[in-house]
């Protein structure tokens, strides 16, 4: 039995090989899939009628409406100004607040959880979007708490665990939810993938050294081809798998989600993935006493999506301080929050945020920091994180403010297709 | 900071004066030094020594003042008070008489020489009481008798300032299992472990060693990560499984630095291991247990009629425990866990049977027969946010549901709320821990509880599981002044408690307290 | 690393020695000098006097017979020039723990948590002190190191072990000298070691807020109850969490030197001295047994009782039992991180506090406090003790009233700190008047300072025990 399932494994994984390189003669996979709008049934036409619009930017608007077209948002304003045309469906919530999907950038319950291949320390070969499950349990409930797009990615249990996905938890083939792939390279700087069995890796200083050395040769093999892409050189390089994705790395075109926490290893990730290799990045974790290097997150103009913990215990003083509280008082506003899920579940994002205010953030700069604060930090707010026009139609119709634990969810349209309706489903949450 | 019975610096030198030296770098310079580093060293001194002087002479004012305080009255003035039973008081005093309410109203007479505290703008509620908690304001396990008990309490428990924030002015306190100080700031950690803010990857993932097998049950998973303990989602199982060993339970309140009044009630629930009365031969032998226990209440009265009778008669010989002849005697409550349906079912039945009180733990399923609940005037302890995924083919009949507090409510069926752990936990995760007990209540309001009887959930229902109605769960002439004065309402997230009294002494204030952040909200 | 020896100079340190211990053996045979002036020195007298600049002081026979300005010295008397010294009384520690083998001791129990395929091991502190140790019994002058002891100026110590029993009072001597001098003693009558000043001392006891421990304490305090009544108070309910009572087992966390439990059948050393008192299912000690003989004299306010708090509540469940006894007293040892939480409620109740000196922090937090402050605003009587204070006692700086030194800067009063380290300590031990000040009657134990003992760079030039001088340089 055992053999047998290693045979199939074996067969299975030649042709992943064989499928692989053939793709790669196809088309140039490096580049981040902007999956159109999903070859599904077309969306409705809907007019939703919603007592209180909170958008990420400017003013609340009372009484709203929103046009959703072709799963986009193709108006929206105060009710006297949008007329309704012909063909649209209206849906009235006029007793209820709208406001954007919110984003969770750390998440690992979009798909199976084997997330951690442990054999090497840093695996930038490995890719995690052939596991997503789309609209699984989790991520049922994730949608019932305001979880609308997630970064799916490996675990933190080697340097580099390999490239995250950026999805939607609405439901639909794994092609349908997805938003970019490649969504983010993962780095564990320290902490977790710390190795015990006596190889290089069993401190920060092997650590920062593997995943350095991984950067650099990535880095030297999209200098090949840029070079060769920009005529400066005639001889077109070899292609590797193993280092494929980190063109759109090194073009800036994704960021890397940095596992990253403690004031030293936070001011190793800063040093060597933006001030030297100029790579986009993202502070995965950003707690304990990290908050102290606030200035200097600021001067980069680094986004820190602070989560699973969200306080710290001073051991000066013994009092609690909120992280993201601290960050915001050292001049850091490009802040959110994230769960870890399943560490803190998936629909308790918000939950994350209304404890980050209880501990001294403002409500309104959680309310940015759970919508487009993280889908700039991803480099998504083309799509989602607010309600603009043109942007997906990512809407969650609620009770109140859904910072509120009190407040909760009535409807959820995910690419302008009503995904969860308390009057049709069971509450989730 | 245990016991003070060093010998290190006869017999480890080297050892002493390494520690010695990282933490006192000044000790480790030249003489020539010396003086320079006195100087700045006491000048440090002094300038951390006036906030903090105060803080434990704070604690422990009242009983400086001993007789004084006990016949001095306590004046809150200004706040509106929600009483709970009587509806709400707006711009309100209460007067503190030794420790107890002694009025409550509009425009009363504040008498010559009452300490006043302003409260205007203010809201008051009673004490939050927890119904699960484990190792607050205790230091040993497995005393059985109430007096070994009475000599392990802590009043200096750094653990009661971070309660006392959340509000919980009492705890009925989980005494046999563990999770008492074995955290990494208890008092009786291991040296050898190191502290918060040294390594806290490490400090985060140990800190969480004692709440895992007490908090989440038996299906808690771990983070293959980071080791964090997760909320399990998975459908529950039929066949309950022994999650934690019985409990004791002693009633407890959050006293900081006073002894006296600590200890509120030691025989508070007849605890029964979940899978303990299932399946037909346990149930078998806990009929003959109960017969036991009635069958020597009986003996006893016939004793003590023939002793009356002037008959001399040995006295019976008692083959059940004290705890169990007040369970048939109703003076106490059997606590149990229990999940799904049918085995809720179980235990109602048997309670009925057996003519016994019951309090259930959990009741992840109960909303699905809260009728049944409600005519046998069951209660429960719930935790709103516990959830559990329905079993495969019984998507709408089983598993946890986020509404089952409305359904409570509707139905008449009381519930007290307890937070997901019952151990303050300095591991950092925001809102899940002791501390989260009032945002619990408030994921009970978004199950569609009204917030009156959120409130109730955290004050008087506790308070009558707990057969402390006559002493705690709300503001009324005569009753204990555990006392909260909030800076918004009671069930709003951003609240926090300025000032917390026990037993009418003040024993928590923000400001002072600083275990939290101190800051005005625009 | 290098054992320092601060200010006895390496290559002075044999001659000293010589010279000291010719002194000890010469004393210890009789050849006692009989009459010796010091002159010229500024003492603290810690006594009514206070602070005498340019005076003398007599000693004859080991005491003090004359102290002022204005002494006049006998022609036969020996005359040590004192200028430019400071004198202060022999410094006192009332609690000097040092770790005698017992025998069969039971090591501290612990758990092990299995986590993240991690072990770690947890101590089990739900163990209580439980067997008596006469310390007379099982002193031997070679285990421990006495010398730092004697470098640091202390005169009389009160040596005790971690765990629970009667002290030794003695006079630390360099250790070549205890060594040499002292064989293991076995009877109570040996006094002859130039250590041991007492073989019977104080009662002593580690306590923390557990029952065993603090009905060892409780049934000492209180008369001796009729036979038969001894199991009162610890009647179970009948609990089904499992009977627990009777585990006990020697040994507080990192102590190892609690003894052995009477449940693992090991007894102790020193035959006829252990007795079990704090078991839950041991009967009370029998009568005649030193312990009870000892706690009788507690109760008659004759002698003082030593327990070392574990924790501020223990504390306070001490100081509610302080208050019940009308005579009783009782010294309390405890970290000042510990003590300044219960102060208030200390006030009024009949006890002294020892503690090390040294700048704490609070509780919990990094905060520095002065307990030792506390303690004197409080009015509340406190004894130092060096050996407690740990590293910062050790000869890491060559005035080992450094940390003291470091308090007076941080706001304790100079006299307070004097006092705490002399006069203090020895009305714990009840010999207030034989030590502690310089006053006319006291024994000549002598600390001579180069300058003022609380200047950082003051060294200790001379320890004097009994009008001689133990070591010097």
């Amino acid at each position: 039995m055992r053999g047998c399932s290693l045979i199939l494994g074996l067969l299975a994984g030649a042709l992943l090989i064989v499928a692989n390189s053939w793709l790669m003669g196809q088309q140039d996979v490096a580049v981040p899939e902007q999956a159109a709008v999903p070859e599904r049934a077309a969306a409705p036409k809907i007019a939703l009628q919603v007592g209180k619009i909170l958008p990420s930017f400017g003013e609340p608007i009372v009484n709203g409406t929103i046009l959703i077209a072709n799963g986009k948002i193709e108006k929206i304003g105060p009710r006297e100004q949008i007329a309704v045309p012909e063909g649209y469906e209206v849906v009235d919530h006029s007793e209820s607040f709208a406001m954007p999907g919110m984003i969770d950038v750390h998440s690992h319950v979009g798909g199976s959880s084997d997330l951690n291949e442990m054999v090497y320390q840093t695996n930038p070969e490995l890719r995690n979007w052939d596991q997503i499950i789309p609209h699984n349990d989790q991520l049922k409930l994730a949608m019932a708490g305001g979880v609308t797009s997630i970064c799916f990615i490996p675990g933190s249990g080697t340097n580099m665990g390999g490239w995250g996905v950026l999805m939607k938890t609405g439901p639909g083939k794994a092609e349908d939810v997805i938003i970019r792939a490649p969504g983010v390279l993962k780095i564990a700087q320290a902490g977790n993938p710390e190795r015990q069995g006596g190889e290089v890796g069993s401190g920060r200083m092997g650590m920062n050294h593997v995943i350095r050395q991984q950067l650099l040769e990535g880095q030297a093999y999209v200098r090949q081809w840029d070079d060769y892409e920009a005529g400066r050189t005639s001889q077109k390089p070899a292609v590797d798998l193993r280092l494929e994705y980190f063109k759109p790395l090194f073009r800036r075109q994704i960021p890397i989600l940095v596992h990253t926490q403690q004031y030293q290893v936070v001011h190793a990730s800063l040093a060597m993935l933006h001030d030297e290799l100029n790579l986009k990045m993202i502070i995965g974790h950003g707690t304990f006493d990290a908050f102290k290097l606030g200035e200097e997150v600021t001067k980069r103009n680094i986004p820190a999506m602070i989560g699973p913990r969200g306080f710290w215990q001073d051991p000066l003083d013994g009092q609690i301080k909120g992280i993201v509280a601290e960050y915001n008082a050292r001049g850091v506003e490009w802040l959110g929050v994230n769960t870890d899920a399943p560490v803190v579940p998936q629909e308790e994002l918000f939950f994350q945020a209304a404890m980050a205010v209880r501990y001294g953030w403002t409500e309104e700069k959680a309310l940015r920091g759970l919508t487009i604060e993280p889908a700039r930090a991803l480099m998504i707010d083309e799509r989602v994180g607010s309600l603009e026009v043109g942007k997906d139609a990512d809407i969650l119709i609620s009770t109140g403010s859904l910072i509120d634990p009190r407040n909760y969810i009535r409807e959820v349209f995910i690419d302008g297709r009503s995904v969860y309706n308390i009057t049709k489903d069971r509450r989730r949450f | 900071m245990a016991s003070i019975s060093k010998r290190s610096w006869l017999f480890s030198e080297q050892q002493a004066d390494s520690s010695h030296n990282s933490k006192f770098p000044i000790f480790a310079w030249r003489r020539r030094f010396l003086t320079a580093g006195l100087l700045w060293l006491s000048s440090s001194l002094l300038v951390a020594q006036t906030p903090q002087a105060s803080r434990p002479d704070r604690a422990s004012e009242p009983a400086s003042t001993t007789k004084a305080a006990d016949t001095q009255v306590v004046a809150i003035v200004g706040g509106d008070i929600h009483t709970i039973t009587q509806g709400i008081v707006r711009d309100g005093v209460i007067l503190i008489r030794d420790g107890k309410i002694s009025e409550v109203g509009r425009n009363l007479t504040i008498p010559e020489g009452a300490q006043k505290i302003d409260a205007t703008g203010k809201i008051i509620t009673p004490g939050f009481i927890s119904m699960t908690t484990s190792g607050l304001g205790l230091r040993a396990r497995g005393n059985d008798s109430p007096e070994q008990f009475a000599d392990t309490l802590d009043p200096f428990d750094r653990n009661f300032q971070f309660a006392l924030s959340a509000g919980i002015t009492t705890s009925c306190v989980q005494v046999s299992a563990g999770g008492g100080g074995r955290g990494r700031r208890g008092r009786n950690a291991n040296p050898e472990l190191p502290f918060v803010g040294i390594d806290p990857d490490e400090a985060g993932l140990l800190q969480e060693v004692p709440k895992m097998d007490l908090d989440y049950g038996e299906s808690t998973a771990l983070c293959p990560c980071c080791g964090l303990p997760y909320l399990p989602l998975e459908p529950i199982e039929e066949t309950p499984q022994p999650s934690q060993p019985q409990q004791k339970h002693a009633v407890v309140k959050s006293s900081y630095g006073q002894l006296d009044g600590m200890l509120v009630k030691t025989s508070v629930f007849y605890d029964v291991q979940p899978n303990s009365l299932s399946g037909a031969f346990a149930q078998h032998q806990w009929r003959q247990q109960v017969k036991r226990a009635r069958d020597y209440l009986k003996q006893l009265a016939d004793h003590e009629e023939a002793i009356k009778a002037g008959r001399r008669q040995n006295p019976p010989q008692k083959t059940v425990t004290d705890e169990l002849i007040s369970l048939v005697k109703k003076e106490i409550a059997m606590r149990t866990s229990a999940e799904s349906v049918n085995q809720i079912r179980e235990l109602i039945s048997l309670s009925k049977e057996l003519d016994y009180r019951l309090v259930l733990d959990r009741g992840t399923e109960a909303w699905l027969m809260a009728d049944e609940l409600a005519a046998a005037q069951v209660p429960l302890i719930i935790t709103p946010r516990n959830r559990r995924a329905p079993r495969f083919g019984a998507e709408e009949t089983s598993g946890s549901y986020i509404e089952a507090p409305r359904i409570y409510e509707q139905t008449g069926v009381s519930f007290a709320v307890s937070a997901l752990s019952g151990s303050v936990s300095m591991g950092g995760i925001a809102g899940r821990d002791l501390m989260s007990l009032p945002m619990e209540a408030m994921f009970a309001v978004r199950g569609g509880a009204s917030e009156a009887k959120a409130l109730e959930a955290l004050t008087i229902t506790p308070a009558r599981l707990l057969g402390l109605e006559d002493r705690l769960g709300s503001i009324e002439v005569g009753k204990d002044a555990d006392l909260l004065i909030l800076d918004g309402p009671a069930l709003d997230y951003r609240t926090y408690v300025e000032t917390a009294l026990v037993n009418g002494k003040r024993v928590y204030d923000r400001a002072e307290a600083r275990v939290v952040p101190v800051f005005e909200r625009k | 690393m290098k054992r320092r020896t601060v200010w006895l100079d390496p290559r002075r340190i044999w001659t000293t020695l010589a010279v000291s211990s010719y002194l000890l053996i010469a004393a210890n045979l009789g050849y006692a000098q009989s009459l010796v002036a010091l002159r010229g020195a500024t003492v603290e007298t810690v006594s009514a006097a206070g602070r005498i600049e340019n005076a003398t002081i007599l000693i004859e026979d080991g005491k003090i017979t004359a102290i002022g300005t204005d002494i006049p010295i006998p022609d036969r008397a020996d005359i040590v020039d004192m200028r430019g010294k400071t004198i202060i009384p022999g410094i006192v520690d009332p609690y000097f723990v040092v770790d005698f083998p017992l025998g069969g001791a039971a090591p501290a129990e612990s758990r092990t948590v299995q986590f993240g395929g991690r072990s770690f091991n947890l101590p089990d502190t739900t163990s209580a002190p439980a067997v008596f140790v006469r310390i007379a019994d099982v002193f031997d002058a070679r285990r421990g190191q006495w010398s730092p002891a004697v470098r640091s100026g202390i005169t009389t110590a009160n040596i005790v072990t971690s765990g629970y029993g009667q002290s030794v009072i003695g006079t630390p001597v360099p250790d070549t000298i205890a060594t040499s001098l002292s064989p293991t003693l076995n009877s109570t009558d040996k006094t002859e070691s130039p250590i041991v000043r007492d073989a019977n001392g104080m009662l002593f006891a580690a306590v923390t807020n557990q029952p065993a421990s603090l009905r060892l304490v409780r049934d000492g305090l209180s008369e001796p109850r009729a036979p038969g009544e001894g199991g009162a108070g610890s009647s179970r309910g009948g609990g089904f969490g499992g009977e627990r009572g009777g585990r006990f087992g020697g040994g507080r966390r990192g102590g190892g030197g609690g003894g052995g439990g009477p449940g693992d059948g090991t007894p102790p050393t020193g035959g006829g001295a252990a007795a079990g008192t704090s078991s839950t299912s041991t009967p009370p000690s029998p009568p005649g047994n030193p312990a009870d003989e000892l706690w009788k004299a507690v109760r008659e306010g004759e002698r003082s009782v030593v327990l070392n708090a574990n924790n501020a509540a223990a504390m306070l469940y001490l100081a509610q039992e302080a208050g019940k006894s009308a005579k009783a007293k009782m010294a309390i040892v405890a970290s000042g991180s510990e003590i300044v939480q219960v102060i208030s409620q200390l006030q009024q109740k009949p006890l002294t506090v020892v503690l090390p000196p040294r700048i704490d922090n609070q509780a919990g937090t990094q905060q520095r406090i002065n307990a030792a402050q506390s303690l004197e605003k409080a009015k509340i009587p406190f004894a130092f003790s060096l050996s407690l204070g740990q590293s910062d006692y050790r000869a890491t700086q060559n005035n080992p009233l450094f940390p003291v030194a470091m308090l007076i800067k941080a706001g304790l009063s100079r006299e307070m700190a004097l006092r705490a380290l002399t006069l203090e300590p020895s009305r714990i031990l009840g010999l207030d008047q034989e030590l502690g000040t310089i006053e006319p009657g006291r024994r000549a134990d002598l600390v001579v300072f180069d300058s003022d003992p609380f200047l950082a760079t003051a060294e200790i030039v001379e320890v004097w025990s009994a009008g001689k001088p133990l070591s010097g340089n």
